[in-house]
C-alpha cells in the first residue's frame, strides 16, 4: 500500500529544525505555491486574510492567534522536506473542491497546537502531519484508512484539552478537601515498617 | 537509651491492613509472573498495559496535569513504554518542591514521610495506605521465588544499628498466616542478642551493619531470610552469613526497585511490573507502574547503572541493573581503628531543614559539618555528638563550617579525608 511515509517525514523534519518563524506572507506564499504546483487554485488574498483571522467560526482568541504560527510550521515543512512533493501528488490525485474550506478544516483541527509543541513533541508533530494528510485525502503508508482514523483519534490533542479542563475543574472544586487531607497526612501516625529504603 | 531526634508516632492499630491483603497478594503474583516470563514481547505487552493504566489518572495530579499541558502531551499518546520519552524527567529537586502537587486524589489514611536525607535534601513523600504495606507484598514474592515458606505466627525483626535507638513491636496481619509480629530491635540497647533469640524471627530486615553484627555474634536463631538495603552490601559480607540474604535497592520516593541476584553478584533484578527502569545517560530513571495515588513517571534516582534484559542462571527472566552505583560508601574510623558505616548518621539529618550538607571526618576524633546556617543547628549538633559517642567515639570534636558543601555529580554527604 503506498502513501505518506510518516517516519521518513518526521526524520526529515528533525533534520530541518525551524530556526526562526516564517512571516505570514512567506508562509502563505509557500503554501499557495504548493497548491498551484498540485493543480489547485489557492485561496484569494481575502480568503487568506479570513483564514488567518479565523473569521469563519470559533470563539477563542488563542485559537486564531495560533494560526499564523501553524501556517508557518506547515510552510516550513513543505519547503524543507518531502512533504511539499507528497502534498502536490495528493492534490493531483484527489483535487479538493474547495481548497479554502479544506484549509479552514485543517486549521480547525490543529487549533491547540503551537509551533513549539510540534517542534518538541513527536506526537504533536505526527498529529499535524496526519491532519495535513487527512485534509488532502492522502493515505498513510502501511495503514488502512480505518487504522489512520483510529490513530488520529488516539493522538487528538483537542480531546486531551477537554479532559484536562474537566480534571482542572474537579481539582479546583476539591482543592480545600485536598489541602485538608494533606495536612492530616503530615500529622498522621506513620505505619510501623520493618524495612529500610 | 534516649532516642535521638523528635518522637515518632507509630500506628499500632493494624486491623486496617487486612483490607489490602488481596492486593498485596496480587503484587506478589505479578512479580512472579513477570520473573517467569521468558517471552520479551509478552512481558512488554503487560508493562504497556500497566503504563496505560498508570497514566490514565495523570490529569488528576496537579503537577502532572501542568506538565502534560506544558509539553503538549495527551494521555492517549502514552500507549507503551517506548512513548515515555515524550515526558520530561522529574528530578529530586522538582519532587522536593512539588511533592504535595503529585497526588491524584484520595488521600484518606495517607501519611507524609521524609526521605532519609542521605543527599542532604530530605524529600516529603505522600504514602497512601497501600503503599505503606507494599513491601510486604514484595517480601511474599521473594519468599516464593526462593522456595521459602513462613512458619505459623511469623516474627519479623528489623535489626537496627541507627543511633536513634528506636524500638517498637506491632502486629503484622498481612504476612504469612496473618498472625505475625514485627519487632524493631536496636543494636544500641542492651541484651539485643538474647531478645533476638527469644523472638526467633523468620525474617530479618537490616542493613550491612546489622548483618555484620549478625555474622559476628551468630545468635542462636535460624531465620528463613535476611534482607538488607540502604548501603553497599559486598559479596564478602554475604559470604559470612549462611542464611539466604536478599540485598534490595529502594528509595523512599519510589519504594523497592530491584534485588541483587543470589547467583550472580552485582546483578539487580528489576521488580517489574511494579516499576520500569530506564538508564538515561547512565542514570537510573524510574517509572512506577503499579496504580498509586502518587504517580511517578521518569523519576531520576541520581544512581547510576545500565538496564538490560536477560535470562539469568538463577531462573529469573526480565530486566536487570548492571553496574549499580548508588550512594558512595563511606566508613568513618574510630580511635580504636574500627570502621563504622557513616550512613548510620543519615537519619539524624532528615529531621532538620537543610538544603545540603557534608560531614567529613578529618582525623580519628575530629569531624567537620559543612552546611549553610540552618534552624535547629544546636539540636542537630547535640544529636550528632551523642550519636558518635554511642558509636564508639569516647572523645570527639565536631567543627562547624557555615559554607555550602562542594557540588559534584552526586552529593557526597559523608566523607573521610584521612587514610
Amino acid at each position: 500500500m503506498s502513501g505518506w511515509d510518516l517516519v521518513t517525514l518526521a526524520a526529515e523534519l528533525d533534520q530541518a529544525p525551524l530556526a526562526s518563524p516564517l512571516s505570514e506572507a512567506l508562509a502563505i506564499a509557500v503554501i499557495a505555491d504548493v497548491l498551484r504546483s498540485g493543480g489547485v487554485r489557492p485561496p484569494s488574498v481575502a480568503e487568506w486574510q479570513a483564514l488567518v483571522a479565523g473569521a469563519r467560526r470559533g470563539p477563542t482568541v488563542l485559537r486564531f492567534d495560533l494560526r499564523r504560527e501553524q501556517l508557518g510550521v506547515v510552510a516550513h515543512a513543505l519547503q524543507s522536506t518531502s512533504l511539499g512533493a507528497a502534498t502536490e501528488a495528493a492534490l493531483r490525485a484527489s483535487p479538493p473542491t474547495d481548497p479554502t474550506a479544506a484549509l479552514e478544516e485543517f486549521l480547525g483541527a490543529v487549533f491547540p497546537l503551537t509551533a513549539e509543541m510540534i517542534r518538541s513533541n513527536r506526537f504533536r508533530r505526527e498529529e499535524m502531519l496526519r491532519r495535513w494528510a487527512s485534509t488532502w485525502r492522502a493515505a498513510i503508508a502501511g495503514e488502512t484508512a480505518a487504522a489512520s482514523t483510529e490513530r488520529l483519534g488516539q493522538i487528538d490533542y483537542r480531546k486531551a484539552l477537554v479532559e484536562y479542563e474537566r480534571a482542572e475543574k474537579a481539582r479546583v472544586e476539591e482543592a480545600a478537601k485536598r489541602a485538608e487531607a494533606l495536612r492530616l497526612a503530615q500529622e498522621a501516625e506513620a505505619a510501623a515498617r520493618g524495612w529500610r529504603e | 537509651v534516649r532516642p535521638l531526634g523528635p518522637p515518632l508516632r507509630i500506628k499500632r492499630r493494624t486491623a486496617w491492613e487486612l483490607a489490602h491483603r488481596p492486593r498485596l497478594d496480587e503484587i506478589g503474583a505479578g512479580l512472579r509472573r513477570l520473573a517467569a516470563q521468558a517471552d520479551e514481547d509478552a512481558a512488554r505487552q503487560e508493562l504497556d498495559r500497566a503504563l496505560r493504566a498508570a497514566v490514565a489518572v495523570l490529569p488528576r495530579s496537579p503537577y502532572y496535569a501542568a506538565c502534560l499541558r506544558q509539553h503538549g502531551v495527551a494521555v492517549g499518546d502514552l500507549r507503551g513504554l517506548a512513548d515515555l520519552t515524550a515526558l520530561p524527567m522529574l528530578d529530586r529537586a522538582a519532587y522536593r518542591s512539588a511533592w504535595d502537587a503529585l497526588p491524584t486524589g484520595d488521600l484518606a489514611g495517607a501519611v507524609v514521610v521524609k526521605s532519609s536525607g542521605s543527599t542532604g535534601e530530605p524529600v516529603s513523600v505522600v504514602r497512601e495506605p497501600f503503599e505503606q504495606l507494599h513491601m510486604w507484598g514484595v517480601l511474599g514474592f521473594w519468599l516464593t521465588q526462593l522456595g521459602l515458606t513462613l512458619p505459623p505466627r511469623p516474627r519479623i525483626v528489623l535489626l537496627d544499628p541507627l543511633p536513634s535507638a528506636l524500638e517498637y513491636s506491632v502486629r503484622v496481619r498481612v504476612v504469612g498466616d496473618g498472625r505475625g509480629a514485627l519487632h524493631r530491635l536496636s543494636l544500641l540497647h542492651p541484651r539485643v542478642r538474647e531478645r533476638l533469640e527469644r523472638a526467633d524471627p523468620a525474617v530479618i530486615f537490616g542493613d550491612p551493619v546489622g548483618l555484620h553484627w549478625w555474622g559476628r555474634v551468630r545468635p542462636r536463631a535460624r531465620p528463613k531470610l535476611l534482607l538488607t538495603s540502604a548501603q553497599h552490601f559486598a559479596p564478602t559480607d554475604r559470604a559470612v552469613i549462611s542464611d539466604p540474604v536478599v540485598n534490595y535497592y529502594a528509595t523512599t520516593e519510589t519504594g523497592p526497585l530491584a534485588w541483587e541476584c543470589l547467583t550472580t553478584a552485582g546483578v539487580f533484578h528489576v521488580l517489574a511490573p511494579d516499576v520500569w527502569l530506564e538508564s538515561v545517560a547512565g542514570e537510573l530513571v524510574v517509572t512506577r507502574l503499579r496504580p498509586t495515588v502518587v504517580p511517578l513517571l521518569r523519576y531520576r534516582t541520581g544512581d547510576r547503572g545500565h538496564v538490560a534484559r536477560h535470562a539469568c542462571p538463577c531462573g529469573f527472566h526480565g530486566w536487570s541493573i548492571h553496574g549499580l552505583d548508588g550512594r558512595h560508601a563511606c566508613a568513618f574510623v574510630r580511635p580504636d581503628g574500627a570502621s563504622v558505616d557513616a550512613w548510620q548518621l543519615a537519619a539524624l539529618f532528615k529531621q532538620v531543614a537543610l538544603d545540603a550538607f557534608q560531614l567529613e571526618q578529618t582525623a580519628r576524633d575530629r569531624f567537620v559539618l559543612r552546611a549553610l546556617p540552618f534552624a535547629d543547628e544546636p539540636r542537630l549538633l547535640a544529636d550528632l555528638d551523642e550519636a558518635l559517642r554511642r558509636l564508639g567515639w569516647t572523645a570527639r570534636t565536631i567543627a562547624r563550617a557555615p559554607v555550602a558543601p562542594p557540588v559534584g555529580a552526586k552529593p557526597e554527604p559523608f566523607r573521610r579525608s584521612f587514610a
